[in-house]
């Protein structure tokens, strides 16, 4: 009866199910490591030189992006995008640019000065060869001339003002293709690759303002700004052919460099902001005077982007011109000129005032939910409008909590990390805005990423180490691809179809094992799971992942140091088998064990997993998103929309034993009325949203349920099989008239769930196919009864109208008769059927019986229609009215009937169902009497004497009163405070 | 619904004033502005008298129905979040309307020292509780020392 689920979890279903569509019906993408780089690479990083200057530690928010970011974003090396909008955001009037090229041309006006533009005019007419370029020392709206010259600014080793700075290290266009792996100081393993490869996929520009982008676009020769970056890089190259010296320098100029191509200009203007305040800090705009933003943010800047001190001094004068000497803007004649960038200087004050404030909290409460930031947070606490300064915070901020714990490769852990902070930017760029639960959920997505990449990284580590091990099963075969959690990656929107995972039956199976090795294992394991939950259902069936199965194979050694390029590159690779993608890929059976991503299955290095005791089902239940219940209404009758209810008024099919030995067997029911006749109306909901149901009082509705039985007692009335609760036991499947069922389980939707016939019964025959997966030698208890339910459904008037009441005499008659003690059944009323056969259990030897008459959900006052079930033991009451009212379900419009199980008495959990119920005639006379006499409010409970006498029952206390009431109420009394120790 | 259920958690701390059993706590929280929260309370529960639990005192949050050790109590049916694994506790179990909070808590009490070992939901206390009584009990005397009732 999941009619509880929360509208909420309904959303988040329909966000998945919608990204999933909007993924263009593309194949299912599936981001993964290439397999055998990873391997290599790791192997590699063990033995590889020193190539580079080291990160002074491990964890600082070190400069901005690390070598990865020059790949941009490997993950989307084929080009495969998940959404439109990430789409590469390039105007097709950019020219390729070819780095030979531009340095055939340089000393030549390469780079040019850009020119304010004519705001009428658009941006891309700028851009071809036809505009107006100004060339050096020319142009008159430009009065400076450029100050950049290639033998000028030439880098000198000398000229380093630090040698020893943390480095952006974003590597160079020259150094394209070149493997270069340096070793961590902190973490011998710890690798970076650099892999030049040009950015196939650039993240859209987000947020900055649509109008300044627009100006920038217009005022800026986008080209050649391009231009004098790349020359700068490829003096850099020139001087320093290791590509060591200046890593500072080419990390901002990278940085620098996708920022003009993303049109970052919020950006643009913070490096020239940045740098100005080293060079001349007197030039600064009035928004960013000292007066404005403090020293404090600038060196938290500086945490993120590296000290000015560590560049170039040249290199920092000549970002302090970038896009354009600042006198130059300031003193356009263009207003729009310099409004546009006035309007960008007031929108980075405003992010640098905050940074040092919202810093420490942000970083600490990442740290501690080992989740970085969303983009809304950065936007929301730092009005952080550029998508590569959110880069390189979320890089920082996420090297702060993978130092915290081992690993050997954090680096490319990140990489993945910023593969979902990348689908975040994009869903904020398209407007999403998520709720603070929904941004509990990304954290939780980022976290369950963080958890697999540390049991992934364990694992390759293991991997690698035991290369050399001849006994080594998985010897030389390369290591599995990484596999983003689809749980994480369907929270920022991309759906991932369950395709690609690895089906139990191709996991390592028994033959590869050495049976000595894995069985006990195995058993080991089962044995631990079933120690931490044993009551808990669990799929034991699915297999376990072979940890140190021994197995000699054959022995080549992984190649060290293989083509970077190809190495630790994430790709997004479409489902389809035989993609390029796929040729490196081993058959799945031939692969060491993985670890899963999936959150079923443990892997073998996992200690046993506690057990949710709420499962949210919107996570552990995704592969079952297709059978959430529909939204259920009730149909309008005239004008208004009856309150209905549904409850469970008839069985199909009987509760039938499961035999526990026969492997197939069959049931058969009719049902005579006509059943689609009276099936609820279904509309299909949206793409991803819940289908809705109209529901009137004549619907009726089928379910399968399936329950433990006594064997001794079985199922004597409706309301004992109703008060068992369902359950599906694991052994057993289930096919209704040719098709096959699919029970939701307690594992991930937190209890078993009855199986919804409605749409399969059919008037007539209907056969229900049970197959027991149980061996004929397997003696465990196995005493499972199934029925078919029919819900019917009544309004609230027609409810009430049919409740039974039992006369004030026969009440009575049976009230004195239960103090007297059982005697010969004298025309006993169907109140207490129950109550009064001859059981031990209930004989009552008291003579007198004290009767509750607060209603049990408020406490707080006396029935008006006092009922109770028609099994319940107790003479104590509850209100109808109030009863009925808490039927309803949560969070849930007033139009939605009932939910079916929901039905059992507040007092006992008996079998309440509204034909059930009895109206106790005595007790409405009880209830008159105290009214009359004025005694409502006082009165909680009653004592009825064998002679049918009663009278209002005293309060006795059973403990101790609270201090607080006591000081309370002698304040009241007028006394003076009393010293009392509180104890309460 | 939202008013009944005040309505009822208003009278519960009316009753449980007037009348509670002695060495419990349970009050509403305050939030920031000084109002009490109905929905969250704080309690304690002593340990019983005469069981290896007596003498200490053990403090428990309750988010109705939902009852959880702060910290987790080293206990057979104490999740590790500190989450009580009792029926009564349990919506879809044994919790009904009736039920008070002071027998919801006395509840919890009993279930300190009569462990129920078919629900068993936290590994270290259910394994010794199976493999070595006698370390188990003398666990259980230093859980009391840490959290002396006053």
């Amino acid at each position: 009866m999941s009619t509880n689920e929360s509208d909420q979890e309904a959303a988040l279903w329909e966000s998945m199910l919608t990204a999933a569509v909007a993924a263009d019906g593309r194949s299912a993408p599936m981001v993964d490591y290439e397999s055998p780089n990873i391997a290599q690479s790791i192997a590699a990083g063990a033995t590889a030189q020193v190539g580079r200057k080291s990160l002074e530690a491990q964890g600082l928010p070190s400069p901005a992006p690390s070598e990865g970011d020059s790949i941009q974003s490997p993950l989307f090396i084929d080009g495969s995008m998940p959404a439109p909008t990430a789409a590469p955001r390039r105007g097709p009037e950019r020219p390729r640019r070819d780095p030979i090229a531009a340095l055939s041309r340089s000393g030549s006006p390469t780079i040019r000065q850009i020119l304010p533009a004519d705001p009428a005019r658009d941006g891309p007419s700028h851009n071809n060869a036809h505009s107006r370029r100004v060339s050096s020392g020319s142009g008159p709206p430009v009065r400076n001339a450029p100050r950049l010259q290639t033998q000028a600014n030439a880098p000198s080793p000398l000229q380093r003002t630090q040698s020893h700075n943390l480095t952006p290290g974003a590597p160079s266009p020259a150094l394209s293709g070149r493997p270069t792996i340096f070793q961590h100081p902190s973490t011998a393993n710890a690798h970076y690759t650099t892999a030049g490869q040009p950015p196939v996929f650039v993240p859209p520009t987000l947020q900055s303002p649509l109008a300044a982008k627009k100006h920038f676009v217009q005022l800026f020769n986008i080209p050649a700004l391009l231009e004098q970056i790349d020359f700068r890089l490829h003096q850099l190259a020139l001087a320093d052919p290791d590509g060591t010296m200046y890593r500072s320098d080419q990390g901002r100029l990278n940085l620098l460099k996708q920022a003009v191509e993303l049109q970052d200009f919020f950006y643009v203007v913070l490096s020239q902001l940045f740098c100005l305040r080293t060079t001349s800090p007197l030039s600064l705009p009035q928004a960013v005077s000292h007066m404005v933003v403090r020293e404090n943010s600038w060196k938290q800047l500086e945490a993120l982007l590296c000290p000015n001190e560590s560049l170039l001094a040249s290199n920092v004068a000549w970002f302090a011109a970038f896009p354009s000497p600042i006198m130059t803007i300031y003193s356009s004649e263009h207003p729009a000129y310099k409004s546009a960038y006035e309007a960008q200087v007031r929108a980075v004050a405003e992010s640098l005032i905050k940074l040092p404030q919202q810093w420490q909290a942000m970083k600490e409460e990442s740290i501690e939910r080992e989740a970085p930031p969303l983009v809304q947070d950065m936007m929301e606490r730092l009005s952080l409008h550029s998508p590569i300064l959110q880069n390189t915070v979320f890089r920082a901020i996420a090297r702060f909590y993978f130092a915290r714990v081992e690993l050997s490769n954090s680096e490319d852990g990140i990489e993945t990390l910023m593969r979902l902070h990348q689908l975040d930017q994009a869903q904020y760029a398209q407007g999403t805005r998520r709720s603070p639960k929904q941004k509990s959920n990304a954290y939780l997505a980022y976290r369950l990423l963080f958890s697999t990449w540390k049991r992934y990284d364990a694992w390759a580590k293991r991997h690698t180490e035991r290369q050399n091990d001849p006994s080594y099963q998985f010897r030389g075969q390369p290591l599995l691809p990484f596999q983003i959690p689809a749980e994480s990656l369907a929270v920022f929107g991309l759906q991932v179809l369950p395709s690609q995972n690895t089906p139990p039956s191709q996991a390592p199976s028994g033959r590869d094992m050495a049976p000595g090795q894995a069985q006990p294992q195995q058993h080991q394991q089962y044995q631990q799971q079933q120690h931490a939950h044993p009551v808990q259902q669990r799929q034991v069936s699915m297999g376990v992942q072979p940890a140190n199965t021994t197995m000699p194979q054959q022995s080549h050694i992984a190649r060290p140091n293989a083509p970077a390029l190809a190495q630790q590159q994430v790709w997004l690779r479409p489902a389809m088998p035989g993609g390029p993608a796929h040729i490196t890929q081993p058959q799945p059976s031939a692969n060491p064990p993985l670890p899963r991503s999936s959150r079923l299955l443990p892997s073998a290095m996992d200690p046993a997993r506690p057990q949710p005791t709420h499962p949210d089902s919107t996570r552990s239940a995704l592969h079952q998103a297709h059978l959430r219940d529909p939204i259920l209404i009730a149909a309008k009758v005239g004008e208004e929309t009856p309150k209905l209810y549904r409850q469970v008024d008839y069985v199909c099919l009987t509760p039938t034993r499961i035999h526990r030995h026969r492997p197939t067997q069959s049931l058969t029911f009719t049902i005579d009325e006509d059943c689609s006749a009276t099936l609820p109306k279904q509309t299909p909901g949206g793409v991803g949203a819940l289908p809705r149901e109209m529901i009137t009082e004549t619907t009726k509705q089928y379910r399968l349920r399936c329950g433990r039985i006594d064997i001794d007692t079985g199922f004597p009335t409706l309301s004992s099989w109703l008060e068992t609760d369902n359950i599906w036991p694991d052994t057993v499947w289930f096919n209704f008239n040719g098709v096959p069922l699919d029970p939701r389980k307690k594992l991930q939707h937190g209890r078993y769930l009855a199986i919804d016939l409605t749409y399969l019964v059919r008037t007539g025959s209907n056969e229900l196919k049970i197959t027991v997966n149980r061996t004929s030698k397997d003696t465990s208890p196995f005493d499972y009864a199934v029925a078919v339910e029919r819900i019917g459904v009544s309004s609230h008037e027609t409810l009430v109208s049919k409740i039974r009441t039992i006369s004030e005499e026969d009440s009575l008659a049976t009230l004195k008769q239960s103090l007297t003690g059982p005697t010969t059944t004298t025309g006993t009323s169907d109140a207490a059927p129950a109550a009064a056969t001859d059981d031990d259990d209930i004989m009552l030897i008291s003579n007198s019986l004290t009767i509750k008459l607060l209603d049990p959900f408020s406490g707080t006052r006396i029935f008006d229609t006092p009922v109770r079930g028609a099994l319940c033991l107790h003479r104590d009451p509850f209100d109808l009215e109030v009863y009925l009212s808490t039927r309803e379900p949560r969070n849930r419009s007033l139009e939605t009937p009932s939910a079916v199980d929901t039905w059992r008495c507040p007092i006992c959990r008996k079998d309440a169902r509204p034909e059930m119920l009895v109206v106790d005639g005595w007790l409405v006379g009880v209830r008159r009497t105290l009214e009359g006499r004025g005694v409502m409010g006082g009165c909680r409970a009653i004592v009825v004497d064998a002679g049918g006498e009663w009278r209002v029952k005293a309060e006795e206390r059973e403990g101790v009163r609270s201090g607080s009431l006591e000081r309370e109420e002698r304040a009241k009394a007028g006394k003076g405070p009393v010293e009392v120790i509180e104890l309460d | 619904m939202a008013t009944l259920c005040t309505t009822r958690l208003t009278e519960e701390r009316k009753n449980w004033r007037k009348d509670h059993p002695f060495g419990f706590v349970a009050r509403p929280v305050k939030t920031a502005q000084g109002a009490l929260d109905l929905k969250k309370w704080d309690c304690a529960i002593p340990g019983k008298d005469r069981t290896i639990w007596e003498g200490g005192l053990f403090k428990l949050e309750m988010h109705f129905p939902d009852g959880k050790f702060v910290p987790a109590l080293f206990h057979p049916n104490v999740y590790p979040s500190g989450t009580v694994c009792l029926s009564i506790l349990n919506e879809e179990e044994g919790w009904r309307p009736a039920i008070t909070i002071k027998e919801l808590l006395v509840g919890i009490q009993m279930l300190l020292d009569e462990v129920n070992p078919d629900s068993p939901a936290q590994a270290d206390a259910y394994g010794l509780f199976k493999k070595d009584r006698q370390a188990y009990d003398k666990k259980i005397r230093q859980v009391v020392k840490e959290n002396p009732a006053p």
